[in-house]
């Protein structure tokens, strides 16, 4: 087993109120996770469960309110581009072209321009955008524009990538594909990749590992080892253990489901 | 034909439509030629002017004037106001304090200061090319902030996840994603500018095209009235043709 690189423990995160007199929002509490170095990570869990405030806080561009959260050992200062991050959507700089997104950041730090321009060229191999280079984000497809999100984070070789549901408004076909991309781009790569998703499918499919999550304040409610070798295909989803490992979780995230709505049933009757 | 094309085609029918109402109603009668010049009688009032000058000036001074006037008073608020805007975008305090002021000068009219403007400053070009400046300028300072200050989250997150110290976060994405408000900004100060010509030429002013309507109208002077206010319609249409292509340029990744 690698050495783990992110660790959370006790980790807290609370939001203030909007009005004064409302009570503070608790996202996450007593909250800890461990993420090993090259792993898949996939979390899951239903909305509102805090999923994207751990992403942002891994990020850096959110603080825990108590508990401590560390990549390689070290707390989080802030944003970093050994942290680098994949959005969910519009997060390219529509007035560059494909090549200028994904080398810009390298290039700003001052990487080396032979190397960086070798660099780029493989990613862009890698990822199937070769030959795409001068287009701009206004002429490439949804599928298109995060596979340059990809490609801009894998050229800066984090840490760790953070992916914010990055398929998640993309059509079923196209999610396979980019699955697919994915899973090559791991295999070439290696890359540890903290993945949040609402789809489960997508997580078995991706991940070493699903953390499922409780509902807000969220918590790990499992933490669940997908045992399918790599490299995987998209055939994995006629396997019966699949689809056994599927229904499980999904039956885990319907009892938060079905909990937060006998809540809110509760709240507002 | 292209669905452009076709478009295209009405578009000019209509200026021809419009000529030929135009000639109609003043060859029919029903408006007096004192009030209302047929367009043969503007092209040769037009050829005149352009021949002997107006009230002792030649018409490339009274169009060099007016331009000179909207331009000066437009680049000063464009260079002033782009900076300061910008500055407004990012900064809360400075945001605040100016708000109000841009609040209670918004609604009024610039054409209300003309007068003021004319007390202070005088009837040089000081005081026209000052009004054209201070409604071109808050435009431009409302815009601009706007812009920066819509600058999507995720872009400012994405560079700072790049690595990007705040410079770099300023210049390489901040201002290029408030480009299109920055813009947006130039066009409405540069019709302001041109629109506020007329109005403060209405005041003392020796030469330029407010100049030509407001003393031929005074003379009763029709003809030359309707050649400068369609003068200053060409011109600024001239003009806007000209941004709408600079605009497209620079905004090009917009993909319009």
């Amino acid at each position: 087993m690698a050495a783990d690189l992110i660790v959370a423990q006790g980790l807290r995160k609370e939001y203030a109120g909007r009005l004064k007199q409302d009570p503070p929002t608790l996202a996450l509490e007593s909250f800890d996770l461990r993420v090993a170095e090259h792993e898949v990570a996939c979390i899951v869990g239903p909305s509102g469960c805090g999923k994207t405030t751990l992403l942002n806080m891994i990020a850096g561009f959110e603080q825990p309110t108590a508990g401590t959260l560390t990549v390689r050992g070290l707390p989080i200062k802030g944003p970093s581009p050994e942290r680098s991050v994949v959005f969910q959507q519009a997060a390219l700089f529509p007035w560059l072209t494909v090549w200028d997104n994904v080398v810009m950041g390298p290039k700003l730090r001052g990487v080396d321009a032979a190397k960086l321009e070798r660099d780029t060229k493989r990613v862009l191999e890698s990822i199937g955008l070769a030959g795409f280079e001068s287009h701009y984000p206004y002429q490439l497809s949804g599928g298109m524009r995060q596979r340059v999100q990809i490609a801009r984070v894998l050229v800066a070789s984090p840490d760790v990538i953070l992916m914010d549901e990055p398929f998640g408004s993309l059509d079923a076909q196209t999610r396979i594909v980019m699955h697919e991309v994915l899973l090559r781009v791991w295999a070439e790569y290696k890359p540890t990749i903290f993945f949040i998703t609402h789809d489960v499918e997508e997580a078995l499919i991706l991940a070493d590992h699903v953390y499922v999550m409780s509902r807000r304040p969220g918590r790990v409610k499992a933490k669940i080892r997908v045992p399918f070798d790599r490299p995987r295909s998209y055939e994995l989803i006629g396997n019966p253990e699949f689809a056994t490992m599927r229904a499980g979780i999904v039956g885990m995230l319907r009892e938060e489901w079905t909990g937060a709505a006998a809540q809110g049933a509760v709240a507002t009757t | 034909m292209s669905h452009a094309a076709r478009m295209r085609w009405i578009s000019i029918a209509s200026i021809v439509g419009f000529v030929l109402v135009w000639a109609l109603i003043s060859v029919s009668g029903l408006v007096r030629a004192e009030f209302l010049p047929s367009p043969v009688q503007l092209v040769r009032a037009f050829s005149e002017m352009l021949r002997d000058g107006y009230g002792g000036s030649p018409m490339g001074k009274h169009v060099g004037m007016s331009v000179m006037r909207a331009v000066s008073g437009f680049l000063a608020a464009v260079v002033l106001g782009v900076p300061f805007g910008i500055w407004v975008g990012r900064n809360e305090v400075l945001s605040a304090t100016v708000a109000p002021i841009i609040g209670f000068l918004r609604p009024i009219p610039p054409i209300a200061f003309v007068t003021l403007f004319v007390f202070y400053f005088g009837i040089g070009e000081a005081s026209k090319i000052g009004l054209i400046f201070m409604a071109a300028f808050w435009y431009v300072v409302l815009n601009c902030a706007d812009g920066v200050r819509s600058v999507p989250q995720m872009l400012i997150r994405a560079g700072e996840s790049m690595g990007l110290n705040s410079r770099q976060l300023f210049f390489k994405v901040i201002i290029p994603a408030a480009m299109p408000a920055i813009m947006t900004a130039l066009r409405a100060a540069s019709s302001i500018s041109w629109t506020l010509v007329v109005a403060s030429e209405l005041l003392g002013a020796q030469a330029g095209l407010g100049f030509i309507i407001l003393d031929s109208a005074q003379y009763f002077n029709i003809s030359a009235t309707f050649v400068g206010i369609v003068l200053i319609g060409v011109i600024g249409l001239a003009w806007e043709l000209v941004l709408t292509s600079v605009q497209r340029r620079v905004l090009h990744w917009q993909g319009r």
